[in-house]
């Protein structure tokens, strides 16, 4: 018994990082009807200027990680103002994705020649990443425990933005319909903009408490990204609150595979997942199918 | 016919329309190049590794046009198709002692199904969601690699054999450079004639217009799997040269980064040309060979490349190239002061008379029409609400109603173009109702669309033969290889699609992209496309909107002479009420989805319900 709550929490620990992910990909494709193929490398750059400034610049812990968000919300202002804002306007969204692919290849390599290629260690105060309690046989990790922590705050701080704040007002609108949304007065790119912020931020955060748990290697945040991706689909990807439900039933999933199944088919899980979601719910676990489209 | 009167020239000698040849000039340009290569190979020993590695890239390349660049699917999990033909290519050496006449065959037909596997996502998603898809694809594959050791000798990798071809064994250096020329001159030939051929044609039509493409009647979704199982075959013949070359098959070398870069060559080079797969392969290989700080900026420099061509050059430095030689032409055509419009002279006979449409025309009657309890419900509302009529064949029958009261809607119904409308349709005896579109248009219904459904970046020709797919027969395979049939049915699409053109007085804009024209031709165009498809009905849909009355009942009364001539029968909603009168024979009224009059033209307008509802005061 004490077996499977193990393994079950190990899943939920996984599940809260693709959560994280899954719904900085929704909010941008959302409102935007944008994916951002830099979203894994950006997330990972917070996380290693977080480590920069607390191990190399001896910067309180807090401290650094507050300056890495706030140049992480820099960074992406920047990017979507020199990239994908003049793409907008020609209404395809092909070289949108192209480029924000030029823009990960650019990033990925930025970050390989300033950390280089081997694995660092991000410290945290008092270690605790290494502290484990032990109740009965459950074995619970410190650091652990904040990132669970960390990642309720983060939703939290997301539905309130959604919900209570005139940005949140906007992202909703144009979720619903561009169009209608613009004859309102909505700005788009107003809107646009703070959402890629946002979802820059959450990815940010998850980068930064994931750092301890993988390791800071150059593409460490690849992985998490594409499993984000798996669980946004899970939650048919018009769903914010379905990105985080799929991010955590992909984590469960992931964890009773690897303890049953074969090595080879607990690595393909996630493209199992996406071809069999794709072939029998497209619009996703969670939500209904969406109406009709006008020709 | 009248071979004896020297004027009587058909449409394509007037509009001096190239036709389809065995060999084009491109094609002498790239046996040159390849020529080149070929007998220069072992002269070069220092940039041996590089100059293999160029011809890898542009064959992958060359696979990718045909997946990204044709038929628009955007994918990121390419390199499973090299890496399945490396560790192929290592395991028929290894285990089977066998050469390369079984690596190229095993690896195109095994990658060949796992491209119809991979395809299949594509059927359900967008393009930006395919994008993803096929990069987890790549990502996990890597991963499948690694732990499916039997297959790849797991993260240490496996050793490919002896390059042989049938038992004679040769060395690796020149000789394998020469080979992989071969294979890529294979590779160039079968992409290029998709490229001139009807598969092409259809890929770039689904890749402009999917909704428009279904309706002339091709099957999107086979072309879409077929563009990543032929791709990934023809990416594999790249992975077993790969698996030659580095003679270790190491499976961290084929990850989601290799995914990235040949995606990243393509559109650098330009994705629409197989001159771009060469470019962007030789941008990405050579590039790093001009210093040690080039190779250490690589991944920044092709990062930074693609976004500022992604601003500037959409097409990529073949597009750059295109576009500077077109504007050298157009100077130098200025300054000679040459007439930049060449008037096309007048055929003396009617188009209609000519050999190829003459040979089409029918005198039986088609489109006989039968439409029973037609119903739409978007939610609560009743779009249209329970339509039943018959059209007898050959007849022209007029749809009218206020905005919204349905005909667009039915249209869509009939077409199959809207989900979940219930009814039966029956048309010439064969129910259509419950195919897919694509199959009622081949049933024989064609149509027009409301808001302009063209194909942008194609041009005017290329719509017309869009049209005649379904009729041009020769097989996908035969097209790959550029068989004598393939050219002659080409041809003959060819002649009728310009003949056509002359007949809707669209000849002299033949070679004009669609997007480039006014308003009023995009609409000929539109209706061009539907009457190449040689339907038994034909829905119009507002063909005559935005168009001066004058202009549109010259434009009506083409279509319907062309009608007649095929004896298709014309179904059309307009809202000029005066025209719908003047061409049709009977007009059917809907009102909030309902059949509210139906009669002759007088009728209906002195119908009192009509005149309250639509007509107004």
């Amino acid at each position: 018994m004490v077996d499977y709550i193990q393994i079950a929490w190990q899943g939920l620990v996984s599940g809260f990082a693709y959560a994280l992910i899954g719904l900085a990909l929704v909010m941008v494709y959302k409102t935007a009807r944008i994916l951002n193929f830099a979203a894994g490398t950006m997330a990972g750059i917070s996380g290693f200027l977080a480590h920069w400034w607390a191990a190399e610049n001896d910067m309180p812990f807090a401290l650094a990680i507050i300056f890495a968000l706030i140049m992480t919300a820099v960074g992406t202002y920047v990017i979507e103002r020199l990239t994908v804002r003049p793409l907008i306007k020609l209404g395809d969204f092909l070289p949108i994705v192209i480029m924000t692919l030029g823009v990960e290849e650019l990033l990925a390599n930025v970050s390989l020649l300033w950390w280089g290629g081997s694995a660092q260690r991000y410290r945290v105060p008092g270690d605790i990443d290494r502290i484990n309690w032990i109740i009965g046989d459950f074995r619970l990790n410190a650091w652990h425990v904040v990132v669970a922590g960390t990642t309720f705050v983060t939703l939290s701080i997301v539905g309130y933005v959604i919900n209570q704040t005139e940005l949140g007002l906007g992202m909703k609108a144009f979720a619903e319909d561009q169009d209608a949304a613009k004859l309102m007065g909505v700005k788009e790119s107003t809107v646009s903009i703070w959402t890629w912020v946002l979802s820059a931020l959450v990815g940010g955060v998850t980068g930064i408490v994931y750092a301890p748990v993988l390791f800071l290697q150059q593409d460490y945040m690849n992985i998490i990204f594409i499993k984000g991706f798996v669980a946004a689909i899970l939650g048919g990807f018009l769903s914010l609150s379905g990105g985080v439900a799929g991010g955590l039933l992909l984590g469960e999933l992931e964890a009773f595979t690897i303890k049953w199944a074969p090595r080879e088919f607990a690595a393909a899980l996630p493209v199992v997942i996406v071809f069999v979601v794709l072939l029998i719910r497209p619009h996703g676990l969670f939500t209904r199918e969406k109406g009709h489209e006008r020709v | 016919m009248t071979t004896e009167n020297q004027q009587a020239q058909t449409a394509v000698e007037r509009a001096k329309i190239p036709l389809p040849r065995f060999l084009k000039k491109n094609h002498y340009f790239g046996f040159l190049g390849i020529l080149l290569v070929y007998l220069l190979a072992g002269t070069y020993s220092a940039y041996s590794l590089t100059i293999m590695s160029t011809i890898i890239f542009a064959i992958i390349g060359a696979s990718l046009i045909v997946v990204f660049g044709m038929a628009g699917q955007l994918t990121l999990g390419h390199t499973i198709f090299v890496a399945g033909g490396v560790f192929l290519s290592a395991n028929i050496t290894m285990e089977w002692s066998r050469g390369l006449e079984t690596e190229l065959p095993v690896a195109f037909a095994v990658m060949f199904i796992l491209g119809l596997i991979v395809g299949f996502p594509s059927l359900r998603v967008n393009e930006l969601y395919l994008a993803l898809a096929t990069f987890a694809v790549a990502f996990v594959g890597v991963q499948v690699l690694f732990e499916w050791e039997q297959f790849t000798g797991g993260g240490s990798g496996k050793p490919v054999g002896k390059l042989e071809f049938f038992g004679r064994e040769f060395s690796r250096g020149p000789t394998l450079v020469r080979i992989a020329l071969i294979i890529m001159l294979f590779t160039f030939w079968v992409v290029g004639n998709f490229q001139d051929g009807r598969t092409g044609r259809a890929w770039n039509a689904l890749r402009t217009s999917e909704t428009a493409a279904r309706a002339s009647g091709l099957p999107v979704a086979w072309l879409k799997i077929l563009c990543f199982a032929i791709g990934g075959g023809l990416a594999a013949l790249g992975g077993v040269l790969y698996a030659h070359t580095l003679r270790y098959a190491i499976p961290e070398n084929y990850g989601v980064n290799l995914s990235i870069i040949v995606v990243l060559a393509l559109i650098i080079g330009g994705k629409h040309r197989l001159m771009g797969a060469v470019l962007g392969a030789a941008y990405v290989k050579w590039l790093p060979e001009l210093s040690r700080d080039v190779q250490e900026y690589e991944g920044l420099i092709y990062g930074g490349t693609l976004i500022i061509l992604t601003l500037i050059a959409p097409d990529g430095l073949v597009g750059m190239f295109e576009w500077a030689a077109e504007r050298i032409k157009s100077y130098k055509k200025s300054q000679d002061g040459e007439n930049l419009e060449t008037q096309i002279a007048a055929s003396d006979t009617a188009p209609l008379k000519s050999e190829y449409l003459s040979s089409i025309g029918s005198d039986t009657s088609r489109g006989h029409l039968v439409v029973n309890n037609a119903a739409v419900a978007f939610g609560g509302v009743k779009a249209v609400d329970d339509v039943s009529f018959e059209i007898p064949a050959g007849a022209v029958t007029g749809l009218i109603g206020s905005n919204g009261a349905g005909k667009t809607t039915l249209f869509n119904a009939i077409t199959g173009h809207v989900k979940g409308a219930t009814g039966e349709f029956i048309l010439d005896g064969k129910p259509v109702s419950g195919k897919p579109i694509h199959m009622r248009a081949l049933a024989g219904i064609g149509r027009t669309f409301q808001n302009l459904n063209l194909h942008d970046d194609l041009n005017v020709l290329e719509h017309a033969l869009i049209g005649l797919d379904r009729t041009t027969n020769y097989s996908r395979i035969a097209e790959s290889f550029r068989l004598p049939w393939v050219l002659r049915e080409e041809k003959k699409a060819h002649f009728v699609a310009a003949e056509l053109l002359d007949h809707m007085d669209l000849l002299e804009y033949w070679d004009e992209k669609v997007e480039d024209l006014p308003y009023g031709l995009q609409k000929r165009v539109d209706v061009v496309r539907a009457l190449a498809s040689n339907p038994g009905i034909l829905l119009l849909d507002e063909p005559a909107a935005g168009l001066p009355t004058a202009e549109a009942l010259e434009m009506m009364q083409k279509v319907q002479e062309y009608a007649k001539h095929i004896s298709a029968g014309v179904l059309i909603i307009e809202h000029n009420v005066e025209l719908v009168a003047d061409v049709s024979e009977r007009i059917i009224v809907l009102d909030a989805g309902k059949t509210i009059a139906d009669g002759t033209p007088e009728e209906v307008t002195r119908n009192e319900q009509v005149i309250a509802a639509y007509l107004g005061t």
